[in-house]
């Protein structure tokens, strides 16, 4: 009876190190895709395209304006910075908005956040990157992804999900 | 029920010089066959509809004012409390109340890169048509028929106008809004067809010159204008018309013609005020809008409610939709107790105070169906019962919770009575049911009972 009690407690230390192990294997492939960022009250698109290894470039799209972004995945977390080149020219512009969307509906404090959410290391001038703090973004048990940027509201926390395909 | 022996057809009108003034419905209308002991059947209309759409979600739809119930009341069934909810002010209504709880319209969650955000921007026109807007800001707009559209088309012929679509702020954007969606996704929420939006009237002038001026005889805009110019009222030109029918009316049918061309005059001496105080150079709360449209956003609300009501009496249309407010609106409601901007307040930040405020304002908007409703229920249908009882207002939002732009757990009620609809209950869905589940089953209730999906429905909903 001990023995089989004995068994069974090794095979139920050895179940929970595989399940360890299994949620450690996180892949930038599980990153994979668009994700709707929720920050502040805004919405933000980001999209992440692993690369090899653990490497990914990503694109942060804010109110018509698109940041590119590039990263590693270390553990559960990508930690991405803004990338440094002649990227400007493929910035989108940013989208009209007569309705005043921003302006009218968000206090100054997260209009400026959105405007600079999408800028790593806010503070300094726009697409100029890699800026002091990267973005971070961990990938939860249920799928979905928790992270941190800075604004000019001071850094915030973010929450993700990975967007849905429509139906039919 | 007084009989007489003339026997009028519901759609006898009184015409005078470019005016048509449609009747109330008289006994002398009902067909002596029925008068005389026919099933009531035969003298029964198709239910009237009234879909409201308010923007920006509701505070009980925050993880925080779904814990405080600041939406639908706690309790699911027939004992449900309104103390708590947003929905107090409908207590007198309670037996005509189906609120429907835990819905989504997933219709208007983004599934692209570029949609992220621009939720304010497609909401609208998901919300009657439960269909995904593709995302443009050119004229090739789609969306799909719209839950109103699908029914006028149905049943609305046999009404001068089929159906009739008005609103409160303003519209007629051109071009795009934000994040490339065109300005028709946020100005309308009937759609004749997917690719055909139709336009809202915001001028409670215009509805009213739609409604007695312009169908039938044709007046033209100059007849109009001059008409206007002449500070007369429209019933002058009547006059000669409406003596004439009223000799052939027996006693009751005489008091009800009065009391409604009563009615006809108040609101268009009511809309008459308005321009003048409007026109007078004096500064307005809402400078730029049409001299025939109120500042005060009760006030304006209040004169839709009772055109749709004289529309109804004299069934000129069963069929409205009426779009309260619009997407990223920052209007003030000082009476609602909250003296902050409405999409400012919106976004909550989900502190439990400013929840808690952005409830106020909700509230507020609810308490305007109150008119409307007790019109509706003090007022007598063709059988004699509550206008209320075969009437079905909707008031909802595509919106859920405004501080994260989502479609989840959104706002719905349902008032009146109209098949298996007969209010005094609170429904709570599964979770993850689409709204448009309940939007089929509302067009089932209404007698398109051969309608096997609406938007992207996944089937249909149980009043039970």
């Amino acid at each position: 009876m001990l023995k089989t009690l004995s068994h069974l407690a090794a095979a139920i230390a050895l179940s929970a190190a595989v399940a360890a192990q299994e949620k450690k294997a996180v892949t930038t492939a599980d990153f994979a895709g668009t994700w709707n960022i929720e920050v502040m009250s805004h919405q933000i698109a980001l999209v992440i395209e692993p690369q090899d290894g653990n490497k990914v470039t990503a694109t942060m799209m804010a109110m018509g304006r698109d940041t590119l972004l590039k990263g590693e995945l270390v553990d559960r977390t990508l930690t991405l910075v803004g990338v440094k080149e002649a990227d400007a020219a493929t910035h989108a512009p940013a989208t009209h908005d007569p309705a005043g969307h921003d302006a009218a509906g968000h206090d100054a404090a997260s209009q400026q956040a959105a405007a600079h959410a999408a800028e790593p290391g806010a503070g300094h001038e726009a697409h100029e990157a890699p800026g002091p703090k990267p973005i971070t973004a961990t990938l939860q048990d249920d799928g979905t992804l928790v992270g941190e940027m800075m604004t000019n509201a001071g850094p915030a926390k973010w929450t993700g999900e990975k967007l849905k395909k429509r139906k039919g | 029920m007084f009989l007489t022996q003339k026997h009028l057809s519901r759609r006898t009108v009184l015409k005078g010089m470019g005016a048509t003034v449609a009747l109330p419905f008289l006994d002398a209308m009902i067909p002596a066959r029925a008068a005389f002991g026919a099933p009531a059947a035969t003298t029964s209309m198709p239910p009237r509809l009234v879909c409201i759409e308010m923007v920006h979600g509701a505070a009980g739809s925050s993880p925080y004012g779904l814990t405080q119930h600041l939406w639908s009341p706690e309790a699911v069934g027939r004992d449900f409390d309104l103390t708590p909810t947003s929905l107090t002010s409908l207590e007198p209504f309670r037996d005509y109340l189906t609120i429907v709880s835990n819905t989504d319209v997933p219709s208007a969650d983004p599934t692209e890169a570029r949609e992220i955000g621009g939720d304010h921007y497609r909401s609208s026109a998901a919300y009657l048509t439960q269909s995904y807007p593709k995302r443009t800001d050119g004229a090739d707009v789609e969306a799909g028929i719209s839950l109103d559209q699908l029914y006028a088309q149905r049943f609305g012929q046999d009404t001068p106008l089929p159906s009739m679509q008005l609103c409160i702020e303003s519209v007629d954007q051109a071009g795009g809004c934000g994040y490339g969606y065109s300005c028709v996704y946020t100005d309308a929420i009937s759609w004749a067809s997917p690719t055909r939006p139709l336009p809202m009237i915001r001028d409670p002038r215009v509805v009213f010159d739609q409604m007695y001026g312009v169908f039938g005889l044709g007046a033209t805009p100059e007849q109009r204008e001059q008409r206007r110019a002449e500070d007369r009222s429209i019933l002058d030109f009547v006059q000669r018309s409406a003596r004439r029918i009223a000799l052939s009316l027996g006693a009751s049918d005489r008091l009800r013609l009065t009391d409604y061309l009563d009615s006809v005059r108040e609101i268009e001496r009511r809309i008459q005020a308005v321009e003048a105080r409007n026109g007078s150079g004096e500064p307005r709360e809402l400078p730029g809008a049409p001299d025939g449209i109120p500042d005060s956003f009760a006030e304006h609300v209040k004169l839709m409610f009772d055109l749709q009501l004289l529309a109804f009496r004299s069934d000129i249309t069963r069929v409205f939709s009426f779009k309260m407010g619009r997407d990223t609106s920052n209007r003030v409601y000082p009476d609602s107790g909250s003296t902050g901007a409405f999409h400012i307040v919106s976004h909550h930040g989900e502190k439990p105070e400013r929840v808690r405020e952005f409830a106020r304002i909700n509230a507020y908007h609810v308490s305007q169906l109150t008119y409307l409703l007790k019109m509706l229920k003090e007022t007598p249908d063709a059988n004699g019962g509550p206008m209320l009882d075969n009437t079905l207002v909707l008031y909802g939002s595509p919106m859920g919770n405004p501080n994260q732009h989502n479609h989840k757990r959104v706002p719905f009620l349902i008032a009146g009575r109209a098949g298996p609809i007969t209010g005094g209950v609170h429904l709570k869905a599964a979770n993850g049911t689409p709204l448009s589940n309940v939007m089929l089953s509302l067009l089932h209730a209404l007698g398109i009972d051969d309608l096997q999906s609406f938007g992207d429905s996944e089937g249909a909903f149980s009043w039970a």
